[in-house]
């Protein structure tokens, strides 16, 4: 059968591959489409296999075996009606798990870096998760020293020693700052779309063209949807160009007594993709261009700021319909980056549609809604004033997100007996009641407003953000209502404001400049960078100083323990593992003198020894830490292949 | 190196395939080729398709893995050729001389100024391709934490002074992946003595000089000590008042005189064949080689009309030299006394 105790080198060898193997693991994690329950597993069995050494360990054939099973298996999936997506990630962690276990051969070594490579680039395709840059580092500063470890055995004359930490951070820092350059300066085609990162967080959002009340109240979390930040201008004067602003969605007109729909429209204009949209609008007064990060999400919605003139392109094939509201024909399941000119807020394009019969239906406005309004505006002088009246009733009630929805009878309860609830249900009672009136009215669904992140300067805009309000019909054209009370504004669920937003923060740049860099952004980026050095660079000269002097302090302070630390400290776990064999060790016995302990094959013994002496006695060797002799010990335990 | 794809199990062909890209060089700079290795040759490939996929799709993130495994491929040739022209002159670390037939086993000690491990194998040759193919040397340089250790089995196949003087550095370090090859000048004089016959010369006149310390005959004069002097002949005196260590030196050591000298009749007469005077010239290598073992080398060798002074280092140079490229010549050798070597009948 195979050997027997690995050669230090061997040993370094198999924890830096299965760094890199943990590496592509890490970042394949990060991907929605992995299951949680594979990758655990194969990080359960890389602990496993660190602490148990090679007395964990499956024969080639064994391995081979696991891996052929994970074929099977993921073909028995497939049959079940599991995602394509979701079987190839779990294939290829079962093919981790196989090369983790497996016994610690060349070959082994070079299967590990194979799949961990695999790992690493089919994550790029599966996740855009920014976390994804710390398994990248790691694989890069581990390839480096596998690399280095498995080119260093079995030289002529006996391996050769692995390089210092030290020089490999400074390696890593230069690869870095490469990396950096590489991937700024390489040109940018765009020939397929095919392996553009996707982003399968598509949880229900509430936004569709069927929704029943009580949908958007269960989706009100703080879950970042889209986030807005200038291209052009100051930060100060985007804050307020874009403050208060409602992001226009879906626009709903039929209702069924417990939600609302959308009636089929004439599709109007439509947009081929990479084609610039053009709504139209004010060309005059002040406009601002921004950059919209649209989280995947499973409508097909895109949300019009007020004021939008025009889209820089549009990413997929859309159209907008008669009430407005523009979708995709297809919703992309990826991160969307939305180029948009956007005007002053008063401009209002939407098409002047007048309005159907769905929108004027007051047979669908339950009895006690339509007793409601006429007594609420009884009196009132003028169709304006009985809807500022509605709006003004509507305004004073509660607004209460945990609040008890009907569930056959919504707005009645709403509006005779609870008088507290979300949105929708103000944003319902307002529209049934104005068209009990007479007045043409529906419910429109998106956002509102929004949340100022002060460290990069952008808007973000989480889902409980979402709102609903009313438009009616009124002088010939549509008006926006909002009946819902401002205490709704209050509501915030971020649990750390000021981390979280150092975190968008950071998210944020990592869209802008990994994910969605363009050609078009080299040059900016330059000059961005040219100016944050001129203006920061007292702060960045003290910062490298502090960080030399740093350097030299720990280097010292390092050096100066290592020193002190004796070379054969760990005697006393040695003498443990002898006694727990039958032998006692002399004082100022070396082991060179010992017999082989029982159990212990005569040449493993003397490859151990020689190993220890080495470490203990030669300056050059790195010394062992307490779990590498535990290690070393368990081998020699466990070497009876 | 502990991985190969060949481990893998790769049908035949596709390593074949390998090893016809392995044996590529291609220029990186004046006088740098770089070439791959198996697994090189493999990342090479798992490079082009990242990019390849790269450029096709846009993805980014896939920018970043090729961007960052270029990093890598950059760093390692960088770390290679800071490796590489980290190795110092190899010229002084050379031995003075070798002899035809016989293996020089060298193993040397050096600083190393890179932290990085490698194994660097050196093939030192002549420019023209004639004495290229008499004489070459092959080196093997092992780097580790600082050090170097150079190692070689140098191996001459017939006498002359060969002029080596292009280097070729080759290494595969920090990674294994590619292999990098440094071309840069360096002389060196590879001088291959003779194949050295013993003959005897010395015992005679080693055994009168014993005779007269014993029989107290009178110091002619006195010299430093080197280590090595017969204890006897220190002078203790001196050394017990304080002096340094001197060594006598008898009046009877006029046959050792004559045996410290070597005078080479490089004429060749007639009849006598090539071999003959090959012999003699071993027969030359021989004693020389005796010389230099002393300490401190000491010595008169005269070949033909030539004179060498042994104790004197550019002497010694010279001699050697002269020793390894020696020809026929029609004059007698210079001088008188000494010992003579000589094909001629007296």
């Amino acid at each position: 059968m195979r050997p027997h105790v690995m050669s230090p080198g061997l040993v370094q060898a198999e924890r830096l591959t299965l760094a890199v193997l943990l590496s592509g693991v890490a970042a394949l994690s990060f991907s929605d489409f992995v299951s949680p329950f594979y990758w655990a597993v194969v990080v359960v069995a890389t602990a496993f296999r660190l602490w148990r050494g090679t007395g964990f360990a499956l024969t080639e054939m064994q391995a081979s075996l696991v891996g052929w099973f994970g074929f099977f298996w993921v073909g028995l999936e497939l049959f079940l009606g599991r995602a394509f997506l979701v079987a190839f990630t779990d294939f290829l962690l079962i093919l981790a798990l196989a090369v983790t276990v497996e016994e610690p051969t060349p070959r082994n070594h070079v299967h590990r870096l194979l799949v961990g490579l695999f790992l690493i680039l089919a994550a790029a395709v599966l996740t855009d998760s920014v976390l994804y840059a710390l398994p990248l580092i790691g694989f890069l500063i581990f390839a480096w020293r596998a690399a280095q470890r498995l080119y260093g055995i079995a030289q002529p004359g006996g391996d050769l020693p692995i390089s210092s930490w030290r020089s490999d951070m400074m390696i890593l820092l230069l690869t870095t700052g490469l990396t950096a350059i590489l991937f700024v300066s390489m040109p940018r085609f765009d020939f397929h779309a095919y392996l553009k990162p996707v982003q399968p967080r598509m949880a229900t959002s509430g936004f569709s063209s069927r929704v029943d009340l009580g949908d958007f109240a269960r989706q009100l979390d703080a879950t970042v949807v889209m986030r807005i930040e200038p291209l052009e201008g100051d930060t100060s004067t985007f804050r307020r160009h874009m403050l208060g602003r409602y992001w226009r969605g879906v626009v709903l007109d039929r209702f069924t007594g417990t939600g609302w729909r959308r009636s089929l429209e004439r599709t109007g204009r439509q947009w081929q993709p990479a084609k610039a949209v053009r709504l139209g609008g004010g060309e005059s007064g002040s406009a601002m261009r921004m950059a919209v990060y649209r989280e995947a999400s499973d409508h097909a919605y895109i949300f019009v700021p007020d004021g939008m003139r025009s889209m820089a392109e549009a990413p997929a094939a859309m159209y907008m319909n008669e009430t407005g509201a523009i979708s995709f024909r297809r919703p992309p399941s990826r991160r969307l980056r939305l180029i948009m000119t956007v005007g002053g807020r008063e401009e209002f394009h939407l098409m002047l549609r007048a309005p159907r019969r769905e929108e004027m239906d007051v047979n669908t406005v339950p009895a006690a809604v339509r007793n409601w309004a006429e007594k609420l505006t009884a009196g009132a002088d003028g169709i304006d004033a009985k809807l500022a009246r509605l709006a003004g009733e509507l305004q004073s009630w509660t607004y209460d997100l945990g609040a008890e929805i009907n569930p056959i009878h919504p707005v009645e309860s709403f509006v005779l007996k609870d008088r507290r609830g979300h949105c929708e249900l103000f944003a319902s009672a307002m529209a049934l009641a104005a068209r009990s009136l007479g007045v043409p009215a529906r419910v429109v669904n998106g956002y509102y407003g929004g949340e100022w992140n002060a460290v990069g300067g952008f808007y973000l805009i989480r889902r409980q953000h979402a709102h609903s309000w009313v438009e009616v019909w009124r002088n010939g054209r549509w008006q926006r209502l909002d009946p819902t009370p401002a205490s709704r504004w209050a509501l915030s669920g971020v649990r750390f404001p000021a981390l979280d937003q150092l975190w968008e923060s950071v998210r944020l740049s990592w869209y802008r400049y990994v994910l969605e860099f363009e050609d078009a952004d080299r040059g900016r980026l330059v000059g961005q960078l040219t100016a944050w050095v001129k203006r920061y660079f007292p702060w960045l000269l003290a910062g490298m100083l502090a960080m030399t002097v740093a350097w030299i302090f720990v280097a010292r302070v390092w050096k100066s323990i290592c020193h002190r630390r004796p070379a054969s400290g760990f005697w006393p776990v040695l003498d443990h593992w002898l006694a727990r064999r039958g032998m006692q060790r002399p004082v100022h016995q070396p082991l060179c003198k010992l017999p082989p302990p029982t159990g212990v094959a005569a040449e493993d013994w003397e490859a151990f020894v020689c190993s220890w002496e080495k470490q203990v006695y030669d300056a050059r060797q790195e010394r062992w830490s307490r779990h590498m002799l535990k290690r070393h010990l368990r081998a020699l335990s466990a070497a009876r292949w | 190196m502990a991985y190969n794809p060949a481990d893998l199990r790769l049908p035949h062909w596709l390593l074949r395939l390998l090893d016809a890209a392995v044996r590529i060089r291609l220029p990186l700079a004046p006088s740098w080729h770089i070439g791959f290795t198996r697994p090189g040759v493999l990342f090479m490939g798992a490079l082009t398709g990242v990019w390849v996929a790269a450029v096709y799709s846009g993805n980014n993130l896939l920018y970043l893995c090729g961007a960052m495994l270029m990093s890598l491929l950059l760093a390692g040739v960088g770390t290679a050729m800071y490796l590489l022209r980290s190795v110092p002159a190899m010229a002084t670390f050379m031995p003075e001389a070798m002899h035809a037939g016989s293996p020089r086993v060298l193993r040397e000690s050096m600083d190393f100024s890179s932290s990085f491990s490698a194994m660097v194998d050196i093939a030192w040759q002549a420019d023209t391709p004639a004495e290229e193919s008499t004489q070459a040397a092959s080196l093997r340089l092992r780097c580790m934490h600082g050090e170097g250790l150079l190692t070689s089995t140098l191996r001459g196949d017939r006498r002359g002074v060969f002029q080596l003087s292009q280097q070729i550095l080759t290494t595969e370090a920090p990674l294994g992946m590619w292999r990098l090859q440094y071309e840069r000048r360096e002389a060196w004089d590879a001088v291959v003595l003779p194949a050295q016959v013993p003959w005897q010369f010395g015992m005679e006149a080693g055994g009168e000089q014993q005779q007269a310390v014993k029989e107290g005959d009178e110091w002619r004069d006195l010299r430093t000590y080197v280590p090595g002097d017969v204890l006897a002949r220190v002078h203790w005196r001196k050394v017990m008042h304080g002096g340094e260590w001197l060594v006598k030196r008898f009046a009877g050591g006029e046959q050792e005189q004559a045996r410290d000298m070597l005078r080479v009749d490089l004429r060749l007469p007639a009849g006598s064949g090539r071999p003959a005077f090959e012999r003699q010239l071993g027969q030359a290598s021989f004693w020389l080689d005796q010389q230099l073992a002393a300490e401190p080398a000491h010595g008169t060798l005269i070949l033909g009309r030539q004179r060498f002074d042994l104790s004197d280092w550019a002497g010694r140079q010279r001699g050697l030299r002269a020793l390894a490229a020696a020809m026929p010549e029609t004059l007698p050798p210079a001088g008188e006394g000494g010992m003579l070597l000589s094909l001629m009948e007296r």
